[in-house]
């Protein structure tokens, strides 16, 4: 019986743990772990148009030669799902990774495995696009709004 | 007379009586699970993120705020291979709790690199399904540890009930935070946003997206608005009704494989979840069959023959990552994905409308 009565009580303390902790996300960073599906909440819907950020890189060998990959074929290992969120987070111009000198190595030598049958790179161009989506029109219509690049010597 | 004795005995039947189910149905019940996730380990790789830069690292407040970075290779070789160990344990029913809570805690601690990269996959229900039915006691029957007398034959089945009230839980907060995130709104369709923001944005392509990117239906992809929060809100309800909750697995395998077809967001492991809900109850005949099989050829063999399948099992396993050092299925797994959640799915489904989940 007594381990009956502490059940009970495991249930009743539940419900404000499980509130408490939607609350934590609701209003902060989603903690993990926690007993949360997908929210999707806060999408700014607007009208049938959306904006979304995409990433390019042109790869440049000793010859001048180019290449130019996608998010996808730059970080080919990474779960697809964190590949847009980790690429906007690091690659963002403002962000102190690209000045660091050890991530630019660390990026040579990311470059060289996943490339290992290539020539040694020798410098990448971000390139960063705000593509607006109109959602009122099939096909739907993509535009280019802005495109800024900077270029990285990798050692 | 007061009310409150009523309401305390409806709390208590609701929580250890609402499910029943035998010591050898939770035995088969364990062993679909940790089969379910031996052949998703297999083609999973817990690895890849040491290969990262500490820049990559963002991890959520919890878990993650105890690392700075990624750990190196072979500790995260070391934890997958004693998770694949700790599921090959709940899998023959050897020391089924310890094996159960390690399972449970080795998913939360690989998880968290693969989520620090900034996006949680929601697969948290599936993670703590161990460790909760751990308390059950699900190695009662069909066991290693039952041949050596090293559990009790009574079960619990008040965490299924938990188990219950973390599924109504989780997908109740996706819905609340839809509800006052405007997805009711009819100026335009948040499904519709986010299906194109997956489709060109994440560079995801689900089996019908190009067929799904020709609609120009706005009151569909409005009412797809609705439906999704409408079921999301409605499945902590359910929690407190065994046929509602039935039912709303089912309508959650369904939508399940919507979203798996159009977005190519793949949540099969669910399919292992719910499954906990069939109704055991009316499934007696069936259960005893495959129970009396298992008991045959599984549990009443010398344990040279469980050591060999797991030995083979490490074995496969290492040829497939020999021959496919990196990424294998990490994106290509949309076909195979689809086709075992369908097939999963319509088992499960074949099962309710046959048995008719009721009170």
């Amino acid at each position: 019986m007594r381990n009956r009565k502490s059940i009970r009580i495991g249930f009743l303390l539940l419900f404000p743990l499980l509130i408490g902790q939607m609350l934590l996300s609701f209003y902060g960073r989603e903690p993990y772990p926690a007993i949360m599906m997908p929210r999707f909440g806060a999408q700014a819907v607007q009208s049938g148009q959306y904006d979304y950020v995409r990433y390019q890189f042109e790869l440049r060998d000793a010859q001048g030669d180019k290449r130019m990959l996608d998010h996808h074929a730059f970080f080919p290992d990474m779960h697809l799902p964190q590949r847009q969120r980790a690429v906007r987070r690091v690659f963002a111009p403002e962000v102190t990774a690209l000045r660091d000198a050890d991530f630019v190595k660390w990026l040579a030598g990311h470059l060289a495995r996943i490339q290992p049958h290539d020539p040694a790179w020798k410098a990448v161009t971000v390139i960063r696009q705000q593509v607006r989506v109109d959602m009122r029109v099939r096909p739907v219509r993509k535009t280019v709004l802005d495109t800024e690049s900077y270029a990285l010597d990798l050692p | 007379m007061t009310a409150r004795p009523h309401i305390a005995d409806r709390f208590d039947r609701w929580i250890f009586t609402s499910w029943q189910v035998s010591a050898p149905q939770l035995g088969i019940f364990r062993i679909f699970f940790a089969l379910f996730n031996l052949v998703f380990l297999f083609q999973f790789d817990f690895t890849w993120p040491s290969a990262y830069h500490e820049h990559f690292y963002a991890a959520a407040p919890g878990i993650g705020s105890l690392f700075g970075g990624f750990p190196p290779a072979w500790l995260l070789w070391t934890g997958q291979a004693l998770l694949m160990l700790s599921a090959l344990g709940m899998l023959f029913g050897c020391y089924t709790r310890l094996a159960s809570v390690l399972h449970t805690l080795l998913l939360l601690f690989l998880f968290n690199f693969v989520f620090a990269f900034g996006n949680i996959y929601h697969i948290i229900l599936w993670v703590l399904l161990p460790a909760v039915m751990s308390l059950s006691n699900w190695g009662a029957a069909l066991s290693l540890d039952a041949r050596a007398e090293r559990s009790s034959a009574a079960v619990q089945t008040w965490p299924i009930t938990l188990m219950a009230v973390l599924i109504g839980f989780a997908f109740f907060t996706s819905g609340l935070a839809k509800l006052t995130g405007g997805w009711l709104s009819v100026e335009a369709s948040a499904v519709e946003q986010y299906f194109f923001n997956t489709i060109l944005g994440v560079g995801r392509d689900g089996l019908l997206s190009d067929w799904v990117m020709t609609w120009n239906a706005p009151l569909l992809w409005e009412m797809l608005d609705w439906m999704t929060v409408l079921f999301e809100c409605g499945f902590l309800l359910a929690v407190f009704s065994r046929r509602w909750f039935r039912w709303f697995c089912f309508f959650g395998l369904c939508f399940h494989i919507g979203i798996l077809l159009i977005l190519d967001i793949s949540f099969s492991i669910h399919v292992a979840v719910f499954a906990l809900f069939i109704p055991w109850e009316k499934m007696g005949t069936q259960t005893a069959h495959i129970s009396n099989f298992l008991q045959q050829y599984l549990f009443s063999r010398p344990p040279a023959l469980h050591i060999g399948l797991a030995a083979a099992y490490f074995g496969a396993y290492l040829l497939v990552r020999t021959l496919w050092p990196a990424g294998y299925l990490v994106d290509g797994g949309t076909w195979i994905d689809t086709g075992a959640f369908l097939l999963a799915s319509g088992y499960c489904g074949y099962w309710w409308l046959k048995i008719r989940p009721g009170s």
